[in-house]
């Protein structure tokens, strides 16, 4: 499998290391009400979807970013990656 | 006061720098080159122009620009590492931190990687069972981070087929350059065969 990085092109997965489902960077504010809550939902709960999932990889082997990939559970197929900084400040900018 | 007697040692434990040469390709050691990185802080990416004010032009993304004093490579977003002679400029990791200032985090690398110098007459078709590089592409002035031997390294070019760097982790500096060896030989045989 080859991820589309979105500086450096097209590398090898094995280059990668998988983390999980991209909601990990919408962590919740841990002195907010219902923080225990909100941090049990962070935690344990994720959808499992069979078709389009994004995920959030490392680029270990490579320039060390994190990215987040969307990526086709079915069929393995990889429709966009983006840097996972970029992600994070647009959200952040957007709040 | 306790006199101290401290002798420098090499990332082999030797007193002198490791040289392997095997059928005209030579893996060499290269203790007398200090190596620091820089990353710039959150909002800072401007200091890559500080950076080109260094290091004699732009290093953009998988570059690598020899200079003097220092050379540097990219090493991923707003990320470079810096190598200079070492008996010029032990303190390279001060040196940078004064010129970049609170814009950037500088980290002393001279004992966190080792240097190899690798140079022959046909390197491809060692580094093609070496590592996953694209070389067809792998021009002089590039750098690319890859595993080798399951070992992070980075490999830049100098002279594409001719002459390439190569880096590790220090401590694993021993079994590096018994894999690259390890290739030298094969590839020799091979090619003598």
């Amino acid at each position: 499998m080859l991820i589309p990085h979105p500086i450096l092109g097209l590398r090898d997965a094995q280059e990668f290391t998988y983390l999980g489902d991209a909601s990990l960077l919408d962590r919740p504010d841990g002195m907010a009400e219902g923080a225990s809550e909100a941090f049990h939902d962070y935690l344990y709960l994720r959808d499992n979807p069979a078709g389009e999932h994004r995920e959030l990889w490392f680029h270990e082997q490579g320039d060390r970013s994190w990215l987040v990939v969307t990526r086709n559970t079915l069929t393995h197929e990889i429709t966009k990656a983006e840097l996972a900084r970029d992600v994070a400040l647009a959200r952040r900018g957007v709040k | 006061m306790t006199e101290y007697r401290l002798f420098p040692r090499t990332a082999f434990g030797a007193e002198s720098a490791h040289s392997v040469s095997i059928a005209g390709v030579t893996l060499t050691e290269r203790p007398d080159v200090a190596l620091a990185s820089v990353a710039a802080r959150t909002g800072e990416a401007e200091i890559a122009g500080t950076m080109a004010e260094l290091c004699g032009g732009p290093c953009g993304v998988g570059q690598y620009k020899e200079g003097a004093p220092f050379s540097t490579f990219w090493s991923g977003p707003d990320q470079w590492f810096v190598l200079a002679d070492h008996a010029a400029h032990e303190t390279l990791a001060a040196e940078l931190q004064a010129r970049l200032g609170d814009r950037a985090s500088v980290t002393e690398q001279n004992d966190g990687w080792v240097v190899f110098d690798l140079t022959g007459n046909a390197l491809t078709p060692m580094l093609e069972r070496l590592c996953n590089i694209d070389l067809a592409r792998f021009e002089a002035g590039q750098a690319q981070r890859c595993v080798i031997e399951h070992i992070s390294s980075f490999v830049l070019c100098r002279d594409p087929g001719l002459s390439y760097r190569l880096m590790c982790g220090r401590s694993f500096a021993r079994s590096f350059a018994h894999a690259v060896e390890t290739i030298m030989a094969s590839v020799a045989a091979q090619a003598a065969a």
